[in-house]
């Protein structure tokens, strides 16, 4: 095959896309997509995963950033959640047998908000009605009575003591802790010298009346502890009584409007139990019913208050949920606490909901990065999703750190639908390493990350522009500009023959195209305003690339582009810097010498090398072993290097070159410098497909172009990329000048052969390559190594017997 | 200041110092009355006198061989022993001392303190003559009101010094009901008085003015029915005082 055979024409280098298939001028024309291009596969799993109402059935939505998985998960969720279905609200309220657990209540929409208000009504009419009800004259009166009668019984029990005591001379005396009896005469107290003074018979007398009082003294000053607690127990009563009639005429007219709602009714029956047994909270500490500060007061009191943690007030359908921060206490919920005098309280009013919450009866879309990245939420969102409740608790409480006691809120039974979004590999991984995760999100929903360019999917490429047009408010894309995103996005795509779906990167670059086309004055978007929009973005990337091209236009960074050199050959490769990729070339050099079939990477020994570019020069170890020593051992080693390179490398399309410059020190054969080589190679030489081929060859065409077209200079590619060519209009042009030159290679053979100018040449019978051929330079330097060797290993030898010898 | 002690053997009726005397034993209750007294003492601008008087009963019974007292925390009886009661008597003057001191101090009085050991009506009536304002400390009582007013009961004479101590009894308890049940006899005439006692009770919310007459006094004053905060009376009316110095189980405001 002659070189201008090899070389590919300007048609070649570029897939144009033919505007003569589109029937509209602008995009305005068309109509938008309804659904996204080239993502059925995706499509079909989601509205599967969607609408299947088995648990398990949650879904992953995998696929490269900027592909429109959150756009396309919300148009069909959008649609499911407007279907009618009945929605509840989930309200907190207080347990008042048990305080830490909070009791929850289940309400149809909007019943939530309005229990809560009925409540805080009820508070308010506590507050205004019990401190009358306890001000009435009736109830002052009927208390006074108990209080009077108490004393009565009191006075009774010490007047008839003091009556006896009386009786027999002797008196009733306070003491600092109590009372005393003493015998009097004249009505004092008798002083001891003349109780002394009386008969022994008299003073028995007196002292056994004494002591008879003293029992009695007992048994009244032992009465009086029960008669307190007596008085105490019937004011009880009497004010739960009048308490009762109050509350009771309140929460009648709330248990008739809840009388649907068991747990609403059980809720009241507890509210009213409690508000009997505790009137004193709604009594004024004077005694004064203070009415102006009713509502203030009323919105203070908490027992009362209902928490309502999910309001669905006025929905319609199924709730959707989109967490943008899903922590742990973002999606399961948290129990707040206030700090008090330095301590740290809560109850049921500082409950809070999570996404789950919000979303339960319908759906919760997550990142599933974001998901992953914050400490057990993924946990978390398992845990619920396999048990269908949430239950409230702290990370605290989940891990055992503390003992604290907190509040144990009632589990919320969930009925949700998780759609995850990530990346391919997260799905893979979480797959691979979590078994429960195969068990929870049984829908994977692939999106592609591009499409087949045919004319089919080009007409629906335009439809789908036009929707980003319309929905962005963009100017519309005129024909032209159509065909010339279209044939971008096969570029970004690095092949002519598929579609990018990556939608985020082109509506970044249409939304700049309707930047310069607005700031030019134009109603529609011309190719024009597009190519400045990509040579803008390009421009603002490309300070490496330009600080690189320098390095090598100033001999610098040392790259032949012109004559012959042996052992040393252009080599090329791809930066990627974020999301900018560019090419560039590498001067690849080898050593050859006399040795034991060695091939040592230095990029390997120096660590710099990776696994896959040390397998590819392991391929070529055995490539030139199969080809030129199959029958006896290779008797050279050789050396390969990437030249000036600090910053590792990998990858095996340097493949090709790495054997070229390898035969080249070996047979001395010198390889154009004109040329720069890209591909991969097998153990039979076959050239493989290697990526980022257009940038490669505009890497190597930059340098030449700097330096100025000689008309020789070239890349040589692997065949198999040939329909992967989107190649630059300024390289396109030159080819067509003939002063650029793109040549395809299905064969290591043929890239030697362009390279070192020499045909490869035949084998004949005897074994030997024809004359002149490169493989016939080759073979007759291996057996120069071969004879050397034979040299040396007889020299060895003879020198191993004298030693024997001594 | 330190207190002396001063036997009084006979009640004088000399010079009336300007003074508000107070007057307490071992088992008075202190803080309403020394409350009181401090107040009528600020508002008549008089040196405060602390008279602690060790009641010569109850040391005559501590001295009988029998002698126990019932306990009225417990109910349960112990020994009444004359050295115990001494030392609760010198317990609880030092107590009163202190309190007056810290009154006084609060409301920049002058105070003097002193300590008496005797009969303790003999001393209290020798007492009401010395003073502009002699406040007596009764035994706590030991019901419980359970509606929350303040009752004062007034023994109703000519004698303007009456509701100068009223005015300040209704200022220490101002906001809060007051039942006030004033004595009246045929004798006196109340007009005036009345209407400015039923100005002063505009104040106090939910109060009112009950008249009783002198004949049940006896009856109002029994351990009977709701309890009576603060008794105002007039010396000049001897027996009157006498028969309320042995019924009232409050602090007694005594003018002269």
């Amino acid at each position: 095959m002659s070189l201008v055979e090899q070389s590919l024409l300007v048609d070649q280098l570029y897939r144009v896309c033919d505007l003569t298939q589109f029937d509209f001028d602008t995009t305005a024309e068309l109509d938008t997509l309804a659904k996204p291009l080239g993502q059925d596969r995706a499509l079909e799993a989601i509205e599967f995963g969607v609408d299947i109402k088995r648990q398990g059935f949650n879904v992953f939505a995998l696929g490269d950033p900027g592909v429109g998985k959150h756009q396309l998960v919300d148009a069909i969720l959008a649609s499911r959640t407007t279907d009618g279905s009945p929605q509840y609200d989930w309200c907190y309220v207080n347990n008042f047998d048990d305080p830490q657990k909070p009791l929850l209540l289940k309400l149809e929409s909007g019943m939530g908000a309005q229990l809560s208000k009925d409540m805080l009504q009820l508070v308010e009419d506590l507050f205004t009605s019990l401190p009358s009800s306890f001000q009435n004259e009736g109830y002052r009166s009927r208390r006074r009575e108990i209080e009077e009668e108490m004393n009565e019984r009191y006075e009774d029990a010490f007047s008839k003591l003091d009556a006896d005591a009386k009786q027999h001379n002797i008196a009733l005396i306070r003491t600092p802790a109590g009372y005393t009896l003493a015998p009097t005469v004249d009505g004092s107290v008798i002083p001891p010298e003349d109780f002394a003074r009386l008969t022994p018979e008299e003073q028995k007398r007196i002292e056994k009346v004494v002591a008879k009082l003293q029992l009695d003294l007992q048994n009244v000053v032992s009465q009086l502890p029960m008669l307190k607690r007596e008085a105490s127990h019937r004011v009880q009563e009497l004010d739960k009584e009048i308490t009762r009639l109050t509350v009771e005429q309140f929460i009648s007219c709330l248990e008739s409007q809840y009388q649907d709602h068991s747990q609403v009714t059980r809720y009241l029956t507890g509210v009213k139990d409690f508000t009997i047994e505790n009137a004193e909270y709604f009594l004024p500490p004077d005694g004064n019913p203070d009415v102006q500060h009713v509502k203030q007061k009323a919105r203070a009191f908490k027992p009362y208050r209902v928490n309502v943690i999910v309001d669905n007030t006025g929905a319609c359908g199924a709730p959707l949920v989109f967490e943008d921060n899903p922590t742990y206490q973002n999606l399961v919920g948290r129990v707040e606490y206030v700090s008090e005098m330095g301590n740290l309280l809560t109850d049921f009013t500082l409950i809070k909901s999570g996404a789950l919450h919000r979303a339960n009866g319908g759906y919760l879309v997550l990142d599933a990065r974001k998901l992953l990245g914050h400490m057990y939420a993924w946990e978390g969102l398992k845990r619920a999703l396999k048990s269908a409740e949430v239950k409230i608790a702290s990370l605290q409480e989940i891990l055992s750190l503390g003992s604290t006691r907190t509040l144990e809120p009632e589990s919320i039974p969930i009925k949700v639908k998780v759609i995850l979004l990530g990346e391919p590999l997260l799905y893979y991984l979480l797959n691979q390493y979590d078994p429960e995760f195969a068990e929870l999100f049984n829908v994977a929903a692939d999106f592609s990350e591009n499409t087949d360019r045919n004319p089919d999917n080009q007409r629906l490429y335009a439809r789908m522009l036009a929707t980003m047009q319309q929905q962005e408010g963009m100017q519309p894309l005129n024909k032209a500009s159509v065909g010339r995103i279209i044939e971008h996005a096969s570029r970004l795509t690095q092949d002519g023959a598929k579609l990018s779906l990556n939608l985020e990167s082109l509506r970044q670059l249409i939304q700049e195209a309707d930047y310069w086309a607005r700031k030019n004055s134009s109603d529609v978007i011309r190719v024009d305003d597009f190519e400045k929009a990509i040579s803008s973005q390009q421009r603002r990337h490309d300070r490496i690339r330009e600080r690189l091209q320098e390095q090598i236009i100033r001999d610098i960074k040392l790259i032949d582009t012109e004559g012959s050199k042996t052992a040393q050959v252009n080599g090329l490769s791809v930066l990627q810097l974020g999301d900018y990729a560019f090419g560039s070339c590498a001067r690849i050099t080898a050593t050859a010498r006399l040795g034991v079939g060695k091939v040592i990477d230095i990029e390997r020994e120096a660590r710099l090398g990776g696994d896959i570019h040390s397998k590819g020069v392991m391929i070529i170890s055995a490539y030139l072993a199969d080809k030129y020593a199959r029958e006896r051992p290779l008797p050279l080693a050789a050396s390969l290097v990437f030249e000036q390179s600090y910053g590792g490398v990998d990858g095996d399309s340097a493949s090709c070159a790495e054997v070229c410059v390898l035969l080249s020190a070996i047979g001395g054969l010198p390889l154009r410098q004109d040329l720069a080589v890209t591909g991969s190679m097998n153990q039979l030489g076959e050239v493989q497909a290697i990526g980022g081929v257009n940038y490669k060859i505009e890497g190597f065409f930059d340098i030449c172009k700097s330096r100025g077209l000689t008309g020789n200079q070239g890349v040589i590619i692997p065949a198999a990329n040939q329909v992967h060519l989107m190649l630059h209009a300024d390289i396109r042009d030159a080819v067509k000048a003939g002063k650029f030159h793109i040549y395809t290679a299905s064969h290591i053979e043929q890239v030697m052969a362009l390279l070192s100018g020499l045909a490869p040449g035949k084998i004949n019978k005897k074994g030997f390559y024809t004359a002149g051929s490169f493989n016939r330079k080759v073979c007759d330097r291996i057996e120069e190594f071969q004879q050397l060797r034979q040299h040396y290993g007889k020299q060895g030898d003879d020198d191993r017997e004298d030693r024997d010898d001594r | 200041m330190t207190g002396k002690i001063v036997m009084i053997d006979k009640i004088t009726s000399n010079d009336r110092p300007n003074k508000v005397v107070v007057t307490v034993d071992a088992e008075s209750s202190l803080s309403s009355t020394l409350e009181l007294a401090s107040a009528l003492a600020v508002a008549s601008q008089s040196e405060l006198h602390g008279l602690f008087i060790e009641d010569r009963d109850l040391l005559r019974v501590a001295s009988l061989p029998f002698a126990r007292e019932v306990i009225l925390a417990s109910g349960q009886p112990r020994i009444l022993d004359n050295q115990q009661l001494l030392r609760s008597f010198k317990a609880r003057s030092r107590y009163f001392r202190q309190s007056l001191a810290r009154h006084a101090q609060q409301s920049t009085l002058v105070w003097t303190y002193s300590t008496v050991r005797g009969d303790k009506r003999s001393i209290e009536l020798a007492k009401s003559v010395e003073a502009e304002f002699l406040i007596i400390g009764q035994p706590t009582d030991t019901r419980s009101n359970v509606v929350n007013r303040k009752r004062i009961l007034l023994t109703n004479s000519q004698n303007p010094k009456l509701y100068q101590a009223l005015d300040v009894v209704l200022e220490n308890f101002r906001d809060q009901p007051v039942e006030l049940l004033l004595t009246s006899s045929a004798n006196v005439s109340m007009q005036d008085s009345l209407r400015q006692l039923m100005k002063k009770l505009e104040n106090h919310p939910l109060s009112s003015l009950v008249q009783i007459k002198p004949a049940a006094l006896v009856t109002t004053l029994a351990l009977k029915g709701p309890a009576v905060d603060f008794v105002i009376a007039s010396r000049r009316d001897l027996e009157l005082l006498e028969k309320i110095l042995q019924r009232a189980h409050c602090p007694i405001i005594v003018v002269y």
